[in-house]
């Protein structure tokens, strides 16, 4: 919380005798009766009250009317099209803009490889442009360069796409933020930002497990203000790839439960899979889209089949499949 | 001798009192019955998201009385920032429909449009992306509802938001005592107007082990610091998803499915 400052009528003074009376911060102050603070300050009621209003001014949020937010709504985009048909059917309109989104599955089953294609789609035939923030080092301009060449891309259109996504390398979560902070105060100005990804997360998550006093927790409630902020007031979209472990679990069917007694019990052994980052990440994105690759590989291509929930209903699971090959991810 | 003593009233209290204010009572009849009053607080919590259910009440909250619902205002406090505007016109424009068609009234998409905007001009809505801004925008909420005095109902989506972001290395609050002061905030600051409050929470969100179901019971009467309401929402893969609702003297469970993102209740 911030501190309370100086201002026209807090002097030093002034400030040392709310100290003393345990107003620090701002909120001690807007909390305390008005009369208390005119007694121990010596300032009038108006000037407590002209205090209180800068403290509000400076720091309140505003209020904003439904029919103006739908007036702004009516031109604002809402979905960027991820390019690959069956998946932007799935979608039903493709990455939502002002939302988190997450890319998640277990290791080698296409997430990267996705983001790269995605972020290939999102630049290509418009003036959109890509922050691609790898936080592992493998992101692949070759592999990029690969699938547009594929594709019978000239040099100079690749390089037209090249340039327009941005690579950031970030080896910790307070680099992470710094970059936020810098996009969200104007200090780092990208032109026609239409997609932040991060890969991966759980890279700079990890650093901090184990930590007792949860500062891995802080630091990633800051990504997440800041993602949120920068999606809604900049109306672009946010992947985040996050990893999945997976685990065998043995359930012990009794023989007393079963009408078919056998002496010997029934192993089951489940899959079961589990997004990392814990309970509070698994309440973020508002769009999870999991990957799973299928077994049946041939060797020009990998099946990959995507299972898409939206917060609104979890329940609700949509899927359809993709295809990894030398052309990229179709 | 008669007693001198008199009860003195701020000004903000004495408006508040003059004010004429939309009740909400009856407004949602399958959760509340009678309810909610104004004063009471209601805690919605959930393994999942929460938006279904509050994007529900929040458009039921802002039917028109030509169309049978209680035309009050409200304020949602978006922190989680999921419950967009779109979602909720169009669980609006579907009530609308619905309504419009049930009081044989013309349903024409000019018709459609004139009461979606009556609707949405009594929706305020405040995006809060940090810790310091939310503080500071409870404490201004007297003056919003000064402002505004029709709004009835305060919506916080969700309370818990920025509760990492606030622990440092040497002190980590409990997280029930984290939403009780926060209570202790909100009641003190909305105390003298006429609203009713919801906010959500994680159901991960508690610092005993014991399930939230277990902890504190709910309210007869506003109290400080405590609740009147408690609702579960369960999402099961079948889709046959239910709410399980507390209140200080019973409970029940209400199964519900959600059909084009809208609740449909069984």
């Amino acid at each position: 919380m911030n501190k309370l400052q100086e201002h026209v009528y807090l002097t030093e003074t002034i400030l040392r005798i709310l100290k003393q009376n345990r107003i620090i911060t701002i909120l001690d102050f807007l909390q305390e009766d008005a009369e208390k603070l005119s007694t121990l300050t010596k300032l009038n009621l108006s000037q407590i009250l002209e205090i209180r209003q800068a403290i509000f001014n400076k720091h309140s949020a505003n209020l904003i009317i439904g029919s103006t937010l739908f007036v702004n709504n009516i031109t604002t985009k809402k979905f960027i099209l991820t390019g690959i048909n069956s998946l932007d059917t799935t979608l039903v309109s493709g990455i939502p803009v002002g939302l988190i989104t997450e890319i998640c599955g277990l290791a080698g089953s296409g997430k990267s490889q996705l983001c790269m294609q995605l972020a290939i789609n999102f630049v290509k035939e418009s003036n959109n442009i890509v922050l691609y923030i790898d936080t592992k080092g493998d992101f692949s301009a070759v592999r990029i360069q690969k699938i547009l060449e594929a594709h019978g891309l000239s040099h100079k259109d690749m390089a037209v796409i090249l340039l327009k996504i941005r690579v950031v390398y970030i080896w910790n979560i307070e680099e992470l933020i710094r970059l936020l902070e810098n996009i969200k105060k104007g200090v780092l100005k990208i032109e026609n930002l239409s997609m932040i990804i991060i890969d991966s997360l759980p890279c700079l998550m990890f650093q901090h497990f184990g930590d007792n006093n949860n500062m891995g927790l802080t630091f990633l409630n800051r990504v997440i203000n800041y993602s949120r902020y920068l999606s809604k007031e900049f109306q672009i979209g946010f992947i985040f790839v996050n990893i999945q472990t997976r685990w065998i679990d043995q359930d012990i069917t009794d023989p007393e439960d079963t009408e078919s007694a056998c002496s010997i019990k029934d192993l089951t052994y489940n899959e079961k899979r589990t997004r990392c980052l814990g309970k509070y990440w698994k309440t973020i994105p508002a769009l999870v889209i999991e990957l799973e690759k299928l077994k049946l590989e041939t060797n020009s291509c990998v099946t990959i089949k995507v299972l898409v929930t939206h917060h609104i209903n979890p329940s609700a699971i949509k899927s359809c499949f993709i295809n990894v090959s030398a052309q990229g991810v179709i | 001798m008669t007693s001198t003593k008199c009860k003195v009233e701020s000004g903000i209290q004495l408006l508040a009192r003059l004010t004429k204010k939309t009740g909400i009572q009856r407004f949602y009849p399958t959760i509340f019955g009678n309810g909610p009053n104004l004063g009471e607080f209601i805690e919605i919590y959930s393994e999942e998201s929460t938006a279904c259910l509050l994007a529900e009440f929040i458009c039921e909250s802002l039917i028109s009385n030509e169309l049978g619902g209680p035309e009050s205002s409200v304020i949602v406090f978006n922190t989680d920032g999921k419950l967009t505007l779109d979602y909720l016109i169009n669980i609006a424009k579907s009530k609308i429909l619905k309504l419009s068609n049930d009081n044989t009234h013309k349903s024409s998409t000019n018709n459609i449009n004139v009461l979606l905007n009556s609707i949405l001009k009594k929706m305020f809505i405040v995006d809060i992306y940090e810790s310091t801004q939310f503080y500071i925008t409870i404490q201004n909420l007297d003056f919003f509802l000064i402002k505004n005095p029709n709004i009835s109902l305060i919506i916080f989506d969700t309370l818990t938001a920025f509760y990492w972001d606030e622990q440092d290395l040497q002190k980590v609050t409990k997280m029930d005592l984290y939403i009780k002061k926060l209570l202790r905030m909100i009641q003190k600051v909305v105390k003298d107007f006429k609203v009713t409050v919801i906010y959500s929470r994680p159901e991960y969100f508690s610092t005993n082990k014991e399930p939230i179901e277990n902890l504190e019971p709910c309210c007869e009467k506003p109290v400080i610091e405590q609740i009147n309401y408690r609702i579960q929402i369960v999402y099961n893969d079948n889709g046959q998803n239910h709410i399980n609702v507390r209140t200080y003297d019973k409970q029940f469970q209400k199964a519900f499915n959600i059909i084009n993102d809208e609740i449909i209740w069984m």
